[in-house]
């Protein structure tokens, strides 16, 4: 089961399982009885407290939980009226979170601001329907959380009046390992040119490669320049871009390689798309 | 007996209330939060334990340690936060004990305690709690608003990497960041709460 952030308990080591075991009521009475107390008598282990239950909850409703977790969730957790009464809460907040991601994409907005291009996204397309009908906000938030879920990237398009082309611009998180998901790129037919943010997960070289590559079979596309890892709101990535007409098949891989100072590049990460 | 009675007929006195606010803030002047915090995490308690009716045992908690404050001026064997779990450990042993001897309480108690399917048929009270989450969002501090949606955003991994990148660009620590959102989607837990209380209250009007 997913835990979230790994929690430092003040002073004791607690970990969050014993947390998790503690809200659903699967530790001994010994055990139980020294989280009671601190969690009254201590404030960081309440506050924690309080987070690892928002994370438990959240993993209910995201269909995360399994196992035993998910049985002792049900027959003990689900057994309180007001613990009940959080699981809708938080259904209906992820429900408005989602929907409200575009919001929150404003700190990658905020970090590509030297950005030449008037970011006007698909996500703030949804800025468009603050005056309509809830059913239309919410109709479309769904639409909104589908792509999410599919991909966990962002993305949007922009357009360049002063060049009269299209330009598609996303942002590719470091791809799960172990995930079958691959994300899918929405690109405008009328696209020049595609623009991607690669995030790494550590900047460990000076400057890097990109490689573009078509699957099954791996044939190279396109490659680009050095470049160099920029911060941005949310760590550091690459900024990438190369023309959308390449892009005539279905499944592609941006392979990322790292040049040391010395020696020959190494292949830090494969970020795979779909079209 | 005679004191029995006058434990019985006790209740919080505007006297006994500030005694205990000030007791509770330990020298500090909270403004009635280390109250509203302490409240909380009896509430909390006593529902972990399964007790049908939490918010009763916070508040007859509440009182007896008012109660016993009234009656030694001040308590300094123990903290304000020690002294309330005690209290509240014996409100609960009792709440055991009387639920034992009330058999239609306990029945109670575990139709209660059954797991509730979700009822598919109830999108009135959906839309009713989207709507007023989303005036309750609509009254936060812009940079928390932001701060929560992007906080909660993802699952598993993406998550996780969308909190340690957010803490990163705040400038703060994970755990820092993961309580001051925890704060925030309390509050926001707490208004959708009084809102929708409001609205079966001018229901049943």
């Amino acid at each position: 089961m997913p835990m979230g952030p790994k929690m430092k308990m003040n002073k004791q080591l607690h970990s969050e399982r014993q947390a998790i075991q503690y809200l659903l009521g699967s530790l001994s009475v010994a055990e139980m009885e020294k989280l009671d107390a601190l969690s009254f008598t201590d404030s960081q282990f309440a506050g924690e407290l309080t987070a690892a239950e928002h994370d438990l909850v959240d993993a209910y409703v995201h269909g995360e939980l399994t196992d035993d977790t998910l049985k002792q969730f049900e027959s003990h957790y689900l057994a309180s009226p007001l613990r009940r009464e959080k699981v809708e809460f938080a259904r209906t907040f992820q429900l408005y979170a989602n929907a409200n991601a575009p919001q929150a994409s404003e700190y990658f907005a905020a970090a590509q601001s030297d950005t030449r291009r008037p970011a006007a996204g698909l996500f703030s397309l949804l800025s468009i329907f603050q005056n309509q009908s809830p059913a239309w906000r919410w109709s479309f938030a769904f639409a909104a959380i589908v792509l999410l879920a599919v991909g966990g990237w962002w993305t949007f398009s922009n357009y360049s009046g002063r060049n009269d082309h299209v330009v598609a611009s996303f942002v590719l998180a470091p791809p799960l390992r172990g995930s079958a998901q691959v994300p899918t790129l929405p690109i405008p037919k009328k696209s020049g040119e595609v623009a991607i943010q690669l995030e790494l997960e550590a900047n460990d070289y000076p400057t890097y490669l990109v490689a573009l590559l078509e699957q099954p079979d791996n044939r190279s596309l396109w490659s680009s320049a050095k470049v160099s890892a920029k911060t941005t709101g949310t760590g550091q990535a690459l900024n990438i871009s190369f023309p959308a007409a390449l892009l005539k098949g279905r499944t592609y891989v941006l392979q990322v390689r790292g040049i040391p100072a010395n020696g020959e590049p190494e292949i830090v990460g494969d970020y795979p798309f779909k079209l | 007996m005679q004191q029995t009675k006058l434990k019985k007929d006790w209740s919080l006195t505007t006297v006994a209330l500030d005694r205990l606010l000030n007791w509770l803030d330990e020298g500090a002047s909270s403004e009635g939060q280390g109250y509203l915090e302490m409240r909380r995490r009896l509430v909390a308690y006593f529902d972990r334990k399964n007790c049908p009716v939490p918010d009763e045992l916070a508040d007859e908690t509440i009182n007896r340690v008012a109660r016993r404050l009234e009656e030694v001026d001040a308590i300094e064997t123990e903290t304000p936060a020690r002294f309330c779990y005690i209290t509240a450990r014996f409100v609960f042993l009792e709440y055991l004990r009387t639920r034992a001897k009330d058999q239609r309480l306990r029945s109670e108690f575990f139709r209660e305690s059954g797991h509730e399917q979700e009822d598919p048929g109830d999108e009135e009270s959906k839309a009713r709690m989207l709507k007023c989450l989303e005036e309750c969002a609509d009254k936060l501090d812009p940079a928390n608003k932001k701060l929560i949606f992007r906080y909660y955003v993802g699952e598993e991994r993406v998550k996780i990497e969308n909190r340690r990148a957010l803490a990163r660009a705040l400038g703060i620590t994970m755990n820092a960041l993961s309580i001051r959102a925890c704060r925030i989607r309390e509050q926001l837990e707490l208004c959708v709460r009084e809102r929708i209380g409001r609205g079966n209250e001018t229901v049943s009007e």
